[in-house]
């Protein structure tokens, strides 16, 4: 029983030191994890000063970093968007895609670049869907 | 019109990737640190540490077949801060020691090798205490 209290306590007195520091960090973060058309996908989104980070993860892994920003037209009002692939295939162009969804909706309320480290073993349409979808009702920069 | 509705086949899962967060001081210096440790013992790192809330740096390292230390290679390069030499060996001793590739941003505004020496130090001990055995 007095053990069972030390536990409950030592877990408590954890908890108040992990929310003092992501109260205290000046990085904000979000995890999800969903089972997404049957597949385990982690998320993981880090709002930065001048980066939004977005991890999508279907296997434990990082893969394929790309970087992605939006440039304000001078002549047109049109924005411009560059993704470049950092690391990893530059010849998947779903993965350019999921860069270019992502920095078009930061690039409506955030002047962030993004960087997206991606790595999925379902490249379905659907799961495409849910995954932006995902991120999107989830976004917290 | 193909319709934009979304299907509605998603359930929470058991997560496989944890954020670690964490503060430090050295001297008058606050320091933040970030670790992505996923559950797979095998799977990647991925390491951020500065004494500011930027992310502009970005480096790889890895150990491959043939060679003797872990490779290393600049994604994001940044002038700004703690050289690229001391960036790259942390990458790279961070390999050795726990194994795995590893992402690895750190960005200080002042290159003090004392204070380099301190956030290897903690970044080390913060691992051993994240990583499960």
């Amino acid at each position: 029983m007095s053990s069972l209290l030390i536990e409950s306590t030592h877990t408590s007195v954890q908890d108040d030191l992990k929310s003092n520091i992501e109260k205290n960090h000046p990085v904000k973060s979000k995890t999800v994890s969903k089972k997404i058309n049957n597949i385990d996908t982690d998320i993981a989104i880090s709002v930065f000063a001048d980066t939004v980070f977005i991890t999508i993860s279907q296997n434990q892994k990082f893969n394929t970093w790309i970087k992605a920003y939006k440039s304000e037209g001078v002549l047109l009002d049109e924005p411009s968007y560059q993704v470049d692939v950092l690391l990893g295939s530059n010849q998947d162009t779903l993965l350019g895609i999921y860069a270019r969804q992502l920095i078009e909706n930061i690039g409506l309320s955030s002047r962030r670049q993004l960087l997206l480290s991606i790595s999925i073993t379902d490249k379905s349409k659907d799961s495409f869907k849910q995954i932006l979808q995902t991120i999107f009702d989830n976004k917290i920069w | 019109m193909e319709s934009l509705s979304i299907s509605d086949n998603i359930e929470d899962s058991q997560p496989h990737l944890k954020i670690e967060k964490f503060i430090d001081i050295y001297e008058d210096t606050k320091l933040y640190f970030m670790f992505y440790i996923f559950q797979n013992p095998n799977s990647p790192l991925f390491i951020w540490v500065s004494d500011q809330p930027n992310l502009n740096t970005l480096s790889v390292s890895m150990k491959i077949p043939m060679e003797k230390l872990p490779v290393t290679s600049e994604l994001i390069d940044s002038s700004f801060g703690i050289s690229k030499d001391s960036s790259m060996s942390l990458a790279q001793r961070i390999v050795i020691k726990f194994k795995v590739q590893t992402f690895l941003s750190i960005n200080i505004s002042q290159e003090l090798p004392e204070m380099t020496h301190y956030i290897e130090k903690k970044i080390f001990e913060l691992l051993s205490q994240y990583i499960p055995k």
